[in-house]
C-alpha cells in the first residue's frame, strides 16, 4: 500500500483569472487565453511559455459553445501552445479543482516539472433554459426526471432545516455574506450588496431557494502554475504550497445516500486532503468552498468540520465565516456572488486563496494566524464528486 | 356442466380516479393528466387476487388510436406476467369490454385457457363519459364463489350519432331521438325476458331504466361501464342481468351470482376535485423506443431492485449496480421494492426545463421496506406535502413524447384502507 503524499512536493507559482458574469464579447478559447495571460503575468520573476511542459483543461458544458468537442487540443490551441500535452478534465462541477488534483500527481511524480490547468466555461451562449438546465435533462430519463442544479441540492437543505432547525434567515446569510465580500471583489459578478429581506423577496427557485440563494449562471475562465517545489524559488519568493489535497466519490442516487443532511464525499475527501496535510479543521485561516446555493455552504461548514452536525446555520448567523470572522468563508464572494463557470470554478478558488495566502488580497484580505487555507469543489450530476485541497505559505 | 364447472368471475379489481368534472347533474370522474387508458388497467388489474394465475390477457380499450401501441406488453411487464403471455386487445365501442368478458368465457369453456385476466379501461372524455378500468379473472373449476355469464342476446342497428362530413363540419343528432332509437332497441334486446334488468348502463341508459323498470342505472363509464354494471348487480346473488347501450346496439347479459361472489359499489361521495396535473410530454434524456426501456422495464414498471445472494444488500436500479457495494458480489435476485413510506425530504420546483411545465414537486420518500425512492408527485395538490405524510407510489405517464407513452412511478396519497 502505497503512503504516498503530495504534501510539499508541489507548489503554486502564478494564478490569474477573467472577470466571471456575462462575457458576449468572449468564446471558450478567448476566456481561456485571458486567464492563462493573467496566470503568466502573476509569476514574479517571470515565466516563459516553453517551461510550460503539461497542461489540463477543466471544461463541462464545452459542446454547448459553438465550438467543436472540447479536448485538451482545445486549450492547447487556444494558448498557441499546439504540441503540449493537455487532458481535458470533465468530473462534474469539482472539474477544475481534479484537474489541479491531476496536475499536481503529474509534476510529484517526477515526469514533469511544470504544469499550467485551466478552466473555462461558456454558461451565457444559450438562454438558461437551454444550458445549465437542460443538463438535468441528460441523466436517467425518469430517475433524473425534470432534475435541475436546484432540485440536486434543494432536498438536504429541506432535511437540514427539518432536523436540526436550521432557518430560511439563516440561509439568506449567507447571500448577504457573500455579496458583501463580492463588492470588494472586482472579478465577481454580483457585486451589489444585499439584504435577508431581498433574498426572501426574490421569487422562488425551488423550495427553499430563492434567486439570491443560487448561483448565477457565468462565463469566466481561471488558471494556475503548478511547479516542483523545488523548482518554486526560480518563479517567485511567495510561492503557495499544496499540502494535501482528497478526492472522493459517494453513492449517487438520492435513495442510495446514506443521510440528506450532507454529502459523504466531502466528508471523506476532508478526511483524505487534512490527512495527507496533517491539519485539522482548526488550524484553518481561510476557506473557499462551493456554495453552489446557500444551503450548500451552510451544510458544507459541518462536512468539513468547521462546526459541529446541525451547527452550520448558527455559525453563519453568528458571524464566524463572515471576512473579520473567526474563520472567514468565500471571501472571494463564492459561487453566489463572484459566479460560477463551472469548470474555472474549482481553479478560480485556488486563485482567491493563492492571493489571500500571499496576503494580496487587498480590502478584502482575511486575517492569517497558521498561513493554511482549505478549498472544496462538489457536484456531479446528483453530487457524487468532492474535492478538498489544503494549501500553505510555508513548506513544512 | 356442474356450476363450478361453468366458466365464472372469481376475481375483480376496480379502478376509479378520485377526480371530478362538471356541474351537479352530469358529474363524471376524471383521470389526472399523467394517467390514460394504461394507468388505470394497471390501477385495476394489480388489485385482482391471484392474477399470477392467468395464461391468458384479454385488454379492452375504447378508442382505437391506442390499440396499435405497446399497450398490452407494457401492462404484463407492469403487472409481473410472462412476457409470451398470449392475449388480444379489444375496440370499437363501449360494448368492447363486454367482448372481452365474452371471449375470456368461450376461451375457459373451450378449455384454452385455464384462467383468463381482463382488464376494461376507459380514460373518460370529461364530459359525459366517466374514467374508470375493471379488471376480471375468469376461470372455470373453482370452488371459489363467482358470477357465473349464462347467456347474451342483443339488438343493433344503424349507429344513430354524431357524424363529421367531408368539410370537418360536426352534425349533432337530436338527444330525443336518440332516446327514442336506444329504447326500441332494449325493448328488442329485452324481448325474450320475463321482468326488468337489474342494472342498466350507456347511451340513454337513465331512459332506457324508466321505461324498462329497471332497478338502477349505472352512468356512462365508456367501455368499463357494462363490466362494471355486471359488477354493480352482483352485489345481491341469484339471477342477475345487466342492459348495456351504445348509440346503434344494445346487449342484454344474464347472469347467475353465487353467495359471496366479486362485486363492486360505487363511492359516491368520493370527489377530490379537478385533476392536479396538467398532461404534458417533455423529451427525455432518451426516447421511448429506446432499447434503455425495455432493459430497464422491470425496474421502471414494477419497480424491482435487486438483492445481493451473498449479503442480501438491495440495490436499485439493478441495470446500473452490477457489482454489490456492501460485499462485491455478482449475483443477485430480484425482489419487488416497497410500494409505500413517508415524505423523508421533498421539494418543489418552479424553475423547470423546457416542456416539463410551470412546477413539480418532487419527493424523497423513505420506505417500508427500508429503502428510498426519489419521485415526482401525482394528484397531491401544492401545500398539502409535509416530511412524514404517508405517500405510495403508482404508475404514471412521464410523457408521450414521440410516439409510445412511457411510465414509471410517482409518489401518491397514501390513502387509508377503509
Amino acid at each position: 500500500m502505497s503512503a504516498g503524499s503530495l504534501r510539499n512536493q508541489v507548489a503554486v507559482v502564478g494564478a490569474g483569472m477573467t472577470v466571471f458574469g456575462e462575457h458576449f464579447d468572449a468564446g471558450l478559447e478567448q476566456l481561456a487565453a485571458r486567464a492563462y495571460r493573467a496566470a503568466l503575468a502573476s509569476v514574479d520573476r517571470g515565466i516563459d511559455p516553453g517551461e510550460l511542459q503539461v497542461g489540463f483543461f477543466a471544461n463541462v458544458m464545452g459542446s454547448l459553445a459553438g465550438n467543436e468537442i472540447p479536448s485538451g487540443a482545445t486549450l492547447a490551441n487556444a494558448i498557441g501552445l499546439p504540441g503540449l500535452p493537455v487532458s481535458r478534465v470533465e468530473n462534474g462541477c469539482p472539474s477544475g479543482s481534479d484537474a489541479i488534483r491531476l496536475a499536481a500527481l503529474s509534476v510529484a511524480s517526477g515526469v514533469y516539472d511544470v504544469a499550467v490547468v485551466v478552466g473555462s466555461e461558456k454558461l451565457r451562449e444559450l438562454p438558461t433554459k437551454q444550458s445549465l438546465l437542460e443538463s438535468g435533462r441528460v441523466g436517467h430519463p425518469i430517475l433524473s426526471y425534470a432534475n435541475t442544479a436546484a432540485t440536486i441540492f434543494a432536498p438536504q437543505a429541506v432535511r437540514h432545516m427539518h432536523e436540526f432547525g436550521t432557518t430560511r434567515e439563516q440561509l439568506a446569510m449567507v447571500a448577504v455574506k457573500a455579496a458583501a465580500n463580492a463588492a470588494l471583489n472586482d472579478k465577481a459578478q454580483r457585486r451589489t450588496p444585499i439584504t435577508v429581506d431581498d433574498v426572501l423577496a426574490s421569487p422562488l427557485v425551488c423550495t427553499p431557494f430563492h434567486v439570491l440563494d443560487c448561483c448565477p449562471q457565468s462565463d469566466g475562465a481561471a488558471a494556475v502554475i503548478l511547479c516542483r517545489a523545488d523548482l518554486a524559488p526560480r518563479y517567485t519568493d511567495k510561492p503557495v504550497y499544496l499540502s494535501g489535497v482528497g478526492l472522493a466519490t459517494e453513492a449517487l442516487y438520492y435513495h442510495e445516500k446514506t443521510r440528506l443532511t450532507g454529502w459523504d464525499a466531502t466528508v471523506l475527501a476532508a478526511k483524505r486532503a487534512y490527512g495527507m496535510a496533517g491539519v485539522t479543521a482548526g488550524d484553518i485561516d481561510v476557506v473557499e468552498l462551493h456554495d453552489c446555493f446557500t444551503g450548500t455552504e451552510i451544510i458544507t461548514y459541518e462536512d468539513l468540520g468547521l462546526c459541529e452536525v446541525g451547527q452550520g446555520g448558527k455559525l453563519v448567523e453568528s458571524g464566524a465565516t463572515a471576512l473579520d470572522g473567526r474563520i472567514p468563508v468565500n471571501p472571494s464572494g463564492g459561487l453566489l456572488a463572484k459566479g460560477h463557470p463551472i469548470g474555472a470554478t474549482g481553479v478560480a478558488q485556488y486563485v482567491e486563496l493563492f492571493t489571500q495566502l500571499r496576503e494580496e488580497a487587498g480590502d478584502r484580505q482575511v486575517r492569517l494566524r497558521t498561513g493554511k487555507a482549505v478549498q472544496h469543489n462538489v457536484g456531479g450530476y446528483s453530487v457524487g464528486i468532492s474535492v478538498v485541497s489544503v494549501l500553505s505559505r510555508e513548506r513544512d | 356442466m356442474t356450476a363450478e364447472q361453468r366458466p365464472g368471475i372469481v376475481a375483480r379489481g376496480v379502478y376509479v380516479p378520485p377526480f371530478r368534472a362538471g356541474d351537479g347533474r352530469h358529474r363524471v370522474s376524471v383521470r389526472n393528466g399523467d394517467e390514460d387508458a394504461l394507468t388505470l388497467a394497471v390501477e385495476a388489474a394489480q388489485q385482482v387476487p391471484g392474477l399470477d394465475q392467468a395464461d391468458e390477457l384479454l385488454l379492452a380499450l375504447a378508442r382505437p388510436d391506442l390499440v396499435d401501441g405497446p399497450q398490452p406488453r407494457t401492462l404484463r411487464a407492469a403487472l409481473g406476467l410472462p412476457a409470451a403471455l398470449p392475449g388480444a386487445t379489444f375496440a370499437g365501442d363501449a360494448l368492447a369490454g363486454l367482448s372481452a368478458l365474452t371471449a375470456a368465457t368461450d376461451a375457459v369453456a373451450a378449455g384454452r385457457a385455464r384462467a383468463v385476466l381482463m382488464v376494461a379501461s376507459e380514460p373518460g372524455d370529461g364530459a359525459r363519459v366517466s374514467a374508470a378500468a375493471v379488471a376480471l379473472l375468469v376461470t372455470a373449476g373453482s370452488p371459489v364463489p363467482a358470477v357465473r355469464v349464462l347467456d347474451e342476446s342483443g339488438a343493433g342497428d344503424v349507429v344513430y350519432g354524431n357524424w363529421v362530413d367531408t368539410t370537418q363540419v360536426r352534425h349533432a343528432g337530436d338527444q330525443r331521438h336518440l332516446e327514442h332509437v336506444v329504447v326500441d332497441l332494449a325493448r328488442r334486446a329485452w324481448a325474450e325476458h320475463p321482468g326488468a334488468p337489474d342494472e342498466v348502463t350507456g347511451v340513454a341508459a337513465a331512459v332506457v331504466a324508466r321505461t324498462l323498470g329497471a332497478g338502477g342505472v349505472l352512468p356512462d363509464h365508456g367501455v368499463a361501464g357494462p363490466v362494471l354494471a355486471l359488477l354493480r348487480a352482483a352485489a345481491a346473488p341469484g339471477p342477475r342481468s345487466v342492459l348495456a347501450a351504445t348509440a346503434g346496439q344494445v346487449v342484454a347479459v344474464h347472469t347467475h351470482v353465487e353467495p359471496g361472489a366479486p362485486c363492486w359499489a360505487p363511492e359516491p361521495d368520493r370527489d377530490a376535485g379537478p385533476p392536479i396535473e396538467a398532461e404534458s410530454s417533455p423529451p427525455l434524456s432518451l426516447p421511448t423506443s429506446s432499447p434503455f426501456f425495455q432493459r430497464a422495464a422491470g425496474e421502471l414498471l414494477r419497480l424491482e431492485g435487486a438483492r445481493c445472494r451473498a449479503c442480501g444488500h438491495v440495490v436499485f436500479p439493478p441495470s446500473q449496480r452490477p457489482v454489490c457495494p456492501g460485499c462485491h458480489g455478482y449475483d443477485f435476485d430480484p425482489v419487488a421494492l416497497s410500494r409505500t413510506g413517508a415524505v423523508h425530504t421533498f421539494v418543489l420546483n418552479r424553475f423547470l426545463p423546457e416542456g416539463f411545465g410551470e412546477q413539480m414537486a418532487l419527493v424523497l420518500g423513505e420506505m417500508d421496506d427500508g429503502g428510498r425512492y426519489w419521485a415526482p408527485t401525482s394528484g397531491i395538490r401544492t401545500g398539502e406535502l409535509a416530511i412524514g405524510d404517508p405517500v405510495a407510489l403508482r404508475l404514471r405517464r412521464f410523457t408521450a413524447h414521440g410516439g409510445a407513452p412511457t411510465y414509471a412511478m410517482k409518489f401518491t396519497h397514501r390513502e387509508v384502507p377503509a
